[in-house]
């Protein structure tokens, strides 16, 4: 039987590069639909909308990803609980999966900064 | 944690103990050999029949070598060599490399995790007939002279009715769908027998490497195989009934396909890697005689792999005319995969630094491995960049890269792990000398043939076409790479003829020959249909290692399940992190039901290659009626108590709790179901998005009130099935027999509702894309629906005959799951299809 504590260890490891597909996924869409749609005039902050769809799903994702982050280095240091073992594995499996997905997130999102929008 | 035995244990009985086994697990002979279930014949099935499918596979690829040997050769024409490279990559990619890697998996992970038998042994026998079945319908393309020659990755219009009319890709479309249902049934079977049948205490942190990684590859099944099981649903559709789908005329985009196929694609790249670098993660700690380094980081590093992989697709598109900006999202992506895989490569790197490696043959295949796959990666970086790819876009580049991503990293893993098990297959060696001269025969073969293949395609030459002309200078390069094709074929051929004569004539070996430290090597030689005389108890990662006196204590019946009156097949259920035992699975034993769904589900897909859709239509009640036996074959009408389990004293049957493991499979079966539906949902609102109108004038005005009805009627039906299955549980069984009813009823309601919402609306299914989504996604729940239908008959029959019961609820909460699962699908579908319109076409 999975219980409660199972899923949220197993949604917890996989957690941070659950955020990676979906921040991918977002700003994939929405440069096709700005693209699609021809939105790039309208402009805030110096910025146009898919610039800045993407720079605020960014900043929402690695601001998930360090929460994940910093709650998993506590577990790592101090494992709770009757198996720390475990819990150990658990919190080190999952802040290197932090690290990996925060470092591509970034990488994703990097050209945003560099390159025009609709270009092809 | 304490070991379960202790030196002063008294053994059971162990000849009658393993006699009894032996006689309640064996196989029959003759034609009762159809019948079997067991994971090791069925695992051997998958891989020899996958190992036959690569012969073929080489074959097609030295008809394509040697038509390109010289410039304007005629050994085939274009029509026969498009027919070769179709089949070879059709071949290669569904036949060969998913499969066998499977069937290693299918053989291998339940010895290596400690237990009998793979969670659902008729599944497996299913998966494994689908998949002959599939590969055996494909090839009997060559009887009718239809054999498919669009590509291994069927783009259209090609492949669209007007450019391929003939069958040609029917048998392409329906082939390879059928031995997906094979790849879909082994990814939930796998993912649930290493969530659920781990033996006591191998806690998820000290579960073998390959467990790690074939957990993720079956997720990665469950998850990328669906877009393509679409994508060819889709163009079948629009090529048996005329929906359209990728017709641009009609609202349709070629680019669906390209996505739905890519989506699918690129992780297949990985669900074949992962396995082969799982099998290089279990080997090499053997013969550099140290743990494996980093074990964490392997880890994460095959998690990161796993979902990275998924934003790759479109990498195999930068040539299509995608926003650049988009394009570099790819780019980026497909150069941060290289990261996990390079922490991989540096984890056995530091392994075989930190201890003092055996030089075998196992072990030169995998240091080939190391060395071609890490090429590949290599120019996988390169193809990543975009202006490089724009370069050397379908050229012969990219087949070297591929080749020596996939020949290197799959199939140079695959024969190191066939020489690595071959001795607990057979209890004998394979010859030293002629296994070292078949792999450096391999070896050399491979990179003379396509480290040539680079410069080919620097050069200008392009894929897929059956000849060139001398001026172009491509001729020397051909006429090598030929050279080399040949001589891997002819290192192949060594490696079959070490491989067969090795069962005659190879040295008989002792077990564990190479000293490994996982599970498997405690299975004794001739490897027992139950596998283990005890399921073991373990405390290591590399139990063996730990405790070399494991093998004995297991065969003398010290660990679990080893109990005197065994009279059925029996695994352990346990908990997903810590292993801990929580009920004893009794399996079903030989049965000839798999093969008769199957043949049942090959009469559906011949059916509709002959266009017979009366015969497809039986066949696919003929495979549901099977599929009901098969469940009904399940369960108990009494409860015969707890059974004895050995140290953790008495564990009940697995029916008694609330999540059986059918419940786990259906979970996992309805995340590819869910998988299926939302790549459907993604095609509608990829035309919306590439259509000029959404929807087309003419289809303004479609009513809410029948579909609103519907979606009322279908939550009611959800409702009831649901409180169905609470009655069970408080022993209302008068109850649960009238809620099932009810929700049966409210299905057929439902379907009436929505077909007529759709006839109201006016809506052509054959005018406009727009209108072949509407019905095929309303279709897509009707089936559904059908099929909730079914379930809540049947359950209703299975509380009247008394398997579904208060102290045996488990089929309950599958039922009650699938209903809610289909409510779900359709929030999303009535929101796409009836809410979104009026959204952006202003109703």
């Amino acid at each position: 039987m999975m219980g409660a504590p199972t899923f949220k260890r197993l949604l917890t490891l996989v957690g941070a590069p659950l955020i990676w597909i979906v921040h991918f996924v977002v700003c994939y869409v929405i440069v096709s639909l700005v693209c699609a749609m021809q939105l790039t005039e309208a402009r805030a902050v110096g910025l146009n909308a898919a610039e800045l769809g993407v720079a605020a799903s960014t900043v929402i994702a690695g601001a998930l990803i360090v929460g994940i982050a910093v709650a998993n280095g506590r577990r790592w240091r101090d494992p709770p609980g009757p198996d720390p073992d475990i819990n150990r594995f658990f919190a080190a499996a999952t802040l290197l999966l932090c690290a990996i997905s925060f470092l591509s997130m970034l990488w994703v999102a990097f050209p945003t900064s560099i390159l025009p929008t609709c270009a092809s | 944690m304490t070991s379960p035995v202790s030196p002063s244990s008294p053994a059971p009985d162990r000849a009658s103990h393993t006699t009894r086994l032996q006689a309640i697990w064996e196989n029959p002979s003759g034609l009762g050999m159809l019948t079997v279930v067991n994971h090791t014949t069925v695992g051997l099935r998958f891989i020899i029949t996958g190992f036959i499918f690569f012969l073929i596979g080489g074959i097609l690829a030295m008809w394509i070598r040697s038509q390109l040997t010289f410039p304007g050769n005629d050994l085939l024409d274009h029509k026969t060599y498009a027919e070769a490279f179709t089949m070879h990559g059709t071949t290669m990619m569904f036949f060969f490399a998913v499969p066998i890697m499977e069937g290693i998996a299918v053989y291998l992970l339940p010895k290596m995790i400690g237990t009998r038998d793979l969670i659902y042994p008729r599944l497996s026998a299913f998966g494994y007939w689908c998949y002959l079945f599939g590969g055996i319908l494909l090839y009997s393309s060559f009887l009718f002279d239809a054999v498919p020659d669009g590509g291994w990755f069927m783009y259209v219009p090609l492949n669209s009715a007007q450019f391929s009319a003939g069958s040609n890709v029917d048998f392409w479309l329906l082939g390879v769908t059928f031995a997906e249902i094979s790849a879909v049934a082994a990814g939930v079977e796998l993912i649930v027998a290493i969530l659920k049948t781990r033996t006591s205490g191998m806690a998820i942190n000290r579960m073998p490497l390959y467990a790690w990684y074939i957990l993720v590859m079956a997720f990665m099944i469950v998850f990328g195989f669906p877009p393509l099981i679409l994508a060819s649903i889709l163009l079948e559709i629009e090529r048996a009934f005329g929906l359209p789908f990728y017709d641009t005329a009609l609202g349709g985009d070629p680019l669906l396909w390209q996505h739905l196929f890519w989506i699918f694609g690129h992780p297949e790249v990985y669900i074949i890697f992962l396995p082969a670098a799982g099998l290089v993660t279990t080997m090499l700690p053997t013969f550099a005689r140290h743990p494996i380094v980093g074990y964490n980081w392997v880890v994460m590093a095959v998690i990161a792999t796993g979902f990275i992989s998924f934003g790759l697709w479109v990498h195999h598109m930068f040539a299509v005319g995608i926003p650049l900006l988009s394009l570099a999202f790819f780019s980026a992506a497909s150069m941060a995969v290289a990261i996990p895989t390079g922490i991989q490569v540096f984890c056995w790197i530091a392994t075989l630094w930190s201890g003092r490696t055996l030089m075998t043959t196992p072990m030169l295949y995998i240091l080939g491995f190391l060395f071609i796959f890490v090429l590949g990666g290599l120019t996988g970086v390169m193809v990543a960049l975009v202006p490089f790819d724009w370069q050397v876009h379908d050229t012969h580049f990219v087949v070297a890269h591929l080749h020596y991503v996939l020949f290197g990293g799959m199939v140079f893993p695959m024969f190191a792990a066939f020489y690595y098990w071959l001795p607990l297959l057979s209890g004998r060696e394979p010859s030293l000398r002629l296994s070292r001269i078949g792999f450096w025969t391999i070896f050399i073969g491979f990179n003379v043939t396509f480290l040539p293949m680079h410069l080919t395609g620097l050069w200008g030459m392009p894929r897929r076409v059956y000849t060139y002309m001398p001026e172009l200078g491509w001729g020397p390069l051909n006429f090598i790479s030929t050279v080399g094709g040949f001589v891997s074929a002819i290192g192949v051929a060594i490696l079959v003829v070490d491989v067969i004569l090795h069962f005659v004539a190879g040295k008989r070996v002792k077990p564990n020959v190479w000293n490994a430290g996982t599970l498997e090597w405690a299975v004794p030689t001739p490897v027992p249909p139950y596998n283990f005389a005890s399921q073991p108890h373990v405390d290591d990662r590399d139990p063996l290692w730990k405790n070399p006196d494991l093998p004995r204590e297991i065969q003398e019946g010290r660990h679990l399940l080893s109990h005197a009156d065994v009279s059925r097949r029996e695994i352990l259920m346990t908990s997903i992190t810590h292993a801990k035992p929580q009920a004893v699975v009794i399996l079903p034993g030989n049965t000839v039901v798999p093969l008769i769904a199957a043949v049942l589900t090959s009469l559906f897909f011949i059916g509709f290659l002959a266009k017979l859709y009366w015969l497809a239509a039986i066949g696919a009640a003929a495979s549901l009626g099977a599929l009901l036996v098969w469940a009904w074959q399940n369960g108990s009408r009494h409860d015969p108590g707890d059974l004895d389990a050995g140290e953790h004293g008495h564990l009940p049957l697995p029916h008694k709790l609330s999540l059986t493991p059918g419940w786990w499979g259906t979970l996992f079966a309805l995340l590819a179901d869910g998988t299926l539906f939302i790549s459907l949902v993604f095609a509608y609102f990829y035309l919306w998005t590439v259509s000029p109108q959404w929807p087309p004038a003419e289809y303004r005005e479609m009513g809410l009130g029948l579909p609103l009805a519907a979606f009322a009627v279908v939550l009611l039906a959800g409702l009831a099935a649901s409180l169905a299955d609470v009655c069970i549980r408080a022993a209302r069984s008068g109850w649960a027999q009238a809620l099932y009813a009810g929700a049966a009823v409210s299905g057929v309601l439902f379907i009436v509702l929505q077909v007529l919402a759709l006839q109201g609306s006016g809506v052509q299914a054959k005018a406009h894309a727009y209108g072949a989504l509407i019905h095929t996604i309303s279709g897509f729940q009707i089936v559904h629906v059908v099929i909730a239908i079914i379930m809540a008959l049947f359950a209703l029959l299975r509380v009247r005959h008394g398997y579904l019961h208060r102290t045996r609820p488990g089929e309950g909460k599958v039922v009650s799951l699938f209903w809610q699962y289909t409510m779900l699908q359709w929030l999303l579908g009535f929101a796409t299809i009836h809410v979104f319109p009026l959204v952006v076409g202003g109703g």
